[in-house]
């Protein structure tokens, strides 16, 4: 099976980062693609596993944030999709609803930057320390959070529109300063 | 020498969709970029969990059109994962045959536009009648031309009977030639060579870095293919090569698509020759239990992942899909500086860039 080899590899990488087996559990899905399932009981720990996948020379394929309930309450589940090789890691952590916040693995991870910049905008997760935190698909200082609907043009990147209505209004304003 | 900033897009002539750089200039070499995306973010990832997991189907095969049938594929594979439905085998070999027609069709529309990009626009034309032979195999086969509905829960929509294995490989036979001479003047035409060697170089060590997928990852060195690492469908009974090339540069990439497409015949050729007797899909409407599963596939553009979970019911909790061009945006800020702003548009064109794919 491929992936086998590096799934032991990131086995041992994790225990040599977690002291206590209580923090994580590892599971293995083996069906067309070699895939390990990671819980954390701490998402503080995040930066460990990217650490880790960073030392065998992996990769962030995805990140995935969601609304769901654990326990009866309201929590945001992030699910790290990373890849090292052959194998497919997911690495699982959950965040209060009412305290969305986590560290960026994108210092350690390049291939992290425009997954957290998207979850940051449409999930309202703020990622602590990014190198470059600003807007990827929505116009800058816009929030989902706030709003359920919204117009889609209101919602888009509008640094181009900006740019152009500002020559025209500049150009009107000559006009009329000539005409003047 | 002081430095200066031009814009390029949302719309402009090399762009078939919108994004807009914001390029740094000093003299006609560029020095730094910003890349503004989000011009066609239309919410396609929340409008799936309004819908249940059958008339997702249909959606996930509008995300990308180059890449159509790669989507509903994966989104299948992810649920056949969670439901543990297997596949008859027929089904496993039709679906690799609907994903290299799509995969010859893709690079060489790109391989085309290549060309019409560095101003050889007759070469363009001889891409685009070579890719017209596939788009009429597909429409031959499947009734249509671009989104080929192919895959369902289980297995696949089509088959293909003797007949019609006989007319696609009349068709395989009937581009084989000319996919050979389009090689041959990609490697020896000096005006296609200097337009594209040298320019928007990848280093090895920059995409494992970035985290590059496909032909941009198999260009600059990797061996990166899904169809090897983690073989879905019938790859694992399948030969064939995975085209690797050191350049890193658009001239790399433009011949790992070219040899990707002359291997794809090969798989499909293995495909027909081997074609399993049976059933083509399951014979009932499975029930999807609660689950969470990813799914992987290698797209004309690399590596395509589906992250689904379900609850039990026919609306999906989370259908999240990450696709080929998404990692490599960022690979431009190493491709793009040092170049000159003429090969600005040939280096994006290298990537094969899917603007819809990128923001859905």
């Amino acid at each position: 099976m491929p992936g086998q080899q590096q799934l032991e590899i990131v086995n041992q990488k994790l225990k040599q980062h977690f002291s206590d087996s209580e923090e994580y559990r590892f599971a293995v899905q083996e069906r067309d693609v070699t895939s390990g399932w990671l819980w954390l009981a701490d998402s503080k720990d995040i930066k460990k596993v990217a650490q880790t996948i960073a030392e065998l020379q992996g990769r962030v394929m995805a990140i995935t944030a969601s609304e769901t309930q654990a326990e009866g309450l309201d929590v945001v589940e992030i699910v790290y999709h990373f890849a090292v090789g052959a194998l497919n890691c997911n690495c699982i952590v959950t965040l209060p609803d009412n305290a969305r916040q986590i560290e960026s693995i994108t210092p350690i991870l390049k291939s992290a930057d425009w997954q957290e910049r998207e979850m940051q905008e449409l999930y309202n997760v703020q990622i602590q320390h990014h190198p470059n935190p600003k807007a990827l698909f929505l116009e800058e200082g816009f929030s989902l959070a706030n709003q359920s609907m919204v117009p889609l043009s209101e919602a888009m990147d509008g640094a181009m529109t900006t740019t152009l209505w500002e020559r025209v209004m500049q150009a009107k304003k000559r006009e009329v300063e000539k005409d003047e | 020498m002081s430095s200066y900033q031009i814009p390029m897009g949302p719309i402009h002539v090399v762009l078939e969709e919108p994004v807009y750089f914001q390029l740094e200039l000093e003299g006609e070499t560029v020095v730094g970029l910003d890349i503004h995306a989000g011009h066609v973010h239309r919410g396609m990832e929340f409008l799936a969990m309004q819908r249940n997991i059958y008339q997702n189907l249909t959606l996930t095969e509008r995300v990308c059109s180059l890449c159509s049938n790669n989507h509903p594929f994966t989104y299948c594979m992810a649920l056949e994962k969670i439901a543990d439905i297997t596949v008859p085998p027929r089904a496993r070999y039709l679906r690799v045959i609907a994903d290299e027609i799509k995969r010859i069709a893709s690079h060489l529309f790109n391989t085309g536009l290549i060309a019409h990009i560095v101003g050889f626009d007759t070469l363009f034309m001889q891409a685009m009648e070579i890719r017209e032979i596939v788009q009429d195999t597909k429409e031959a086969v499947y009734g249509n031309r671009m989104n080929l509905s192919a895959n369902c829960i289980g297995g696949v929509r089509y088959d293909v009977p003797a007949e019609q294995v006989v007319y696609i490989s009349n068709k395989l036979n009937e581009i084989k030639k000319p996919i050979e001479k389009l090689l041959t003047i990609y490697q020896t035409n000096s005006l296609i060579r200097k337009r594209t060697e040298g320019v928007g170089v990848l280093p090895k060590d920059k995409a494992i870095e970035y985290g590059v997928v496909g032909p941009v990852a198999r260009a600059s060195g990797l061996t990166a293919d899904v169809r090897i690492d983690n073989p879905y469908a019938c790859y694992d009974e399948l030969t064939f090569q995975v085209a690797v090339e050191q350049g890193g540069d658009a001239y790399a990439r433009a011949l790992v698509r070219l040899k990707e497409v002359i291997e794809a015949i090969g798989i499909i050729e293995q495909c027909l020759t081997r074609l399993p007797e049976g059933p083509i899909a399951l014979s009932y409407m499975p029930e999807i239990p609660a689950g969470q599963a990813i799914a992987k596939s290698e797209a004309p553009r690399g590596e395509l992942l589906y992250y689904l979970k379900t609850n039990g019911t026919d609306i999906p909790e989370r259908l999240k899909w990450r696709v080929p061009t998404y990692p490599n945006w960022e690979a431009l800020r190493v491709m793009m500086p040092y170049n000159k702003l003429a090969d600005i548009s040939v280096i994006l064109g290298s990537i094969d860039p899917c603007i819809s794919c990128t923001e859905r």
